[in-house]
């Protein structure tokens, strides 16, 4: 599990530019021209939800985040893309999270940037989670190591529907969130167990293809 | 109008209409089962070789779906697999004015034949 903790972060960080950083980690930066409209309607620019381990959650989960994105007037196929992302993030984490206890609870964390959007989704693992852990590291390597993850996503669409019919396994979900979604994934486990995995999509340039 | 049936699961509709050339398999409201090939293989095989038996072409018209997950995506990419080596006619048909839409059909155009037996079609 160790393996997991500090380097998936790291390669995250460093894709924003030290300029980018310092504005988005900077509470008191405003962007040029946002200072009015934040002067008249103050909005929350992240929100975080507490979401039981249960399949039935996800559809709100996805309506909650829907009006979420859609109050800060992102264009409809914005919002299409991201509550996707949200929800194959939150399919992964009750399929693979570890919840031993009522208290065990996913995570959910949606944060507007100034140029880009961060969906993190947080859950208890375990050692029984290391095939699964080392699974999703080599499917986000995978993914990296195409120049488009359009390549990747038909690639693996060639791949699946050659499996048999009553192989229910999916495998498209992550490498949809890079192609459909725009996002670069990344994940990391924190000391406590916690399994944090983001996807962090651009606003501007390759966010639409 | 011909002989209609509808199946449902959950947030999801499937509705086949048999006419007399073709039949038409309507797709509305939104897939987010976690295991949705349970519900969706079995009409979708049921379809194909009804299809195959009456010689009629299948359209599977996917425009009214609000959403599906990726696993909704691996029954209908199984089944247009298998179709290449078979002899139906498929049309796929998809929203094209919907950004999500157009970039998940659009990429089934890699299961298209060159004669469009199979076929993928925004609209």
């Amino acid at each position: 599990m160790s393996a997991f903790r500090k380097k998936n972060r790291r390669s995250r960080k460093d894709r924003r530019s030290g300029e980018e950083r310092r504005k988005f980690d900077d509470p008191k930066f405003k962007g040029p021209g946002t200072d009015i409209i934040r002067e008249q309607k103050p909005m929350k620019r992240s929100i975080k939800l507490t979401v039981s381990p249960s399949w039935d959650e996800i559809e709100r989960v996805r309506n909650e985040s829907d009006e979420f994105l859609r109050s800060h007037m992102l264009p409809h196929d914005t919002v299409d893309a991201l509550t996707m992302v949200i929800s194959e993030l939150i399919e992964n984490g009750v399929k693979y999270g570890v919840f031993k206890s009522p208290e065990n609870k996913m995570i959910v964390i949606l944060n507007i940037g100034q140029s880009v959007i961060t969906v993190e989704v947080i859950n208890p693992v375990d050692e029984t989670a290391h095939y699964h852990l080392t699974r999703l590291d080599r499917a986000i390597q995978w993914i990296r190591g195409h120049q488009d993850p359009f390549e990747a996503y038909i690639e693996r669409l060639k791949e699946v529907s050659k499996r048999p019919l009553h192989d229910e396994e999916s495998g498209l979900g992550l490498v949809r969130i890079a192609y459909e979604g725009g996002a670069i994934l990344d994940f990391f486990v924190g000391e406590d167990n916690i399994l944090n995995v983001s996807a962090v999509s651009n606003l501007e340039g390759e966010f639409w293809r | 109008m011909g002989k209609a049936e509808v199946f449902t699961s959950n947030l999801l509709a499937i509705e086949v209409v048999e006419n007399g050339t073709s039949f038409k398999v309507k797709w509305s409201g939104i897939s987010i089962e976690r295991e949705p090939a349970r519900f969706i293989t079995p009409i979708l095989v049921d379809v194909v070789g009804k299809g195959s038996d009456r010689n009629k072409k299948i359209i599977v018209d996917f425009r009214k779906l609000t959403y599906m997950n990726s696993s909704t995506i691996t029954p209908v990419i199984k089944i247009l697999e298998r179709a290449k080596r078979g002899k139906n006619q498929i049309k796929v048909v998809y929203q094209k004015s919907l950004k999500w839409q157009d970039l998940i059909f659009s990429a089934l155009e890699i299961f298209q034949t060159k004669d469009k037996r199979i076929e993928i079609k925004g609209l």
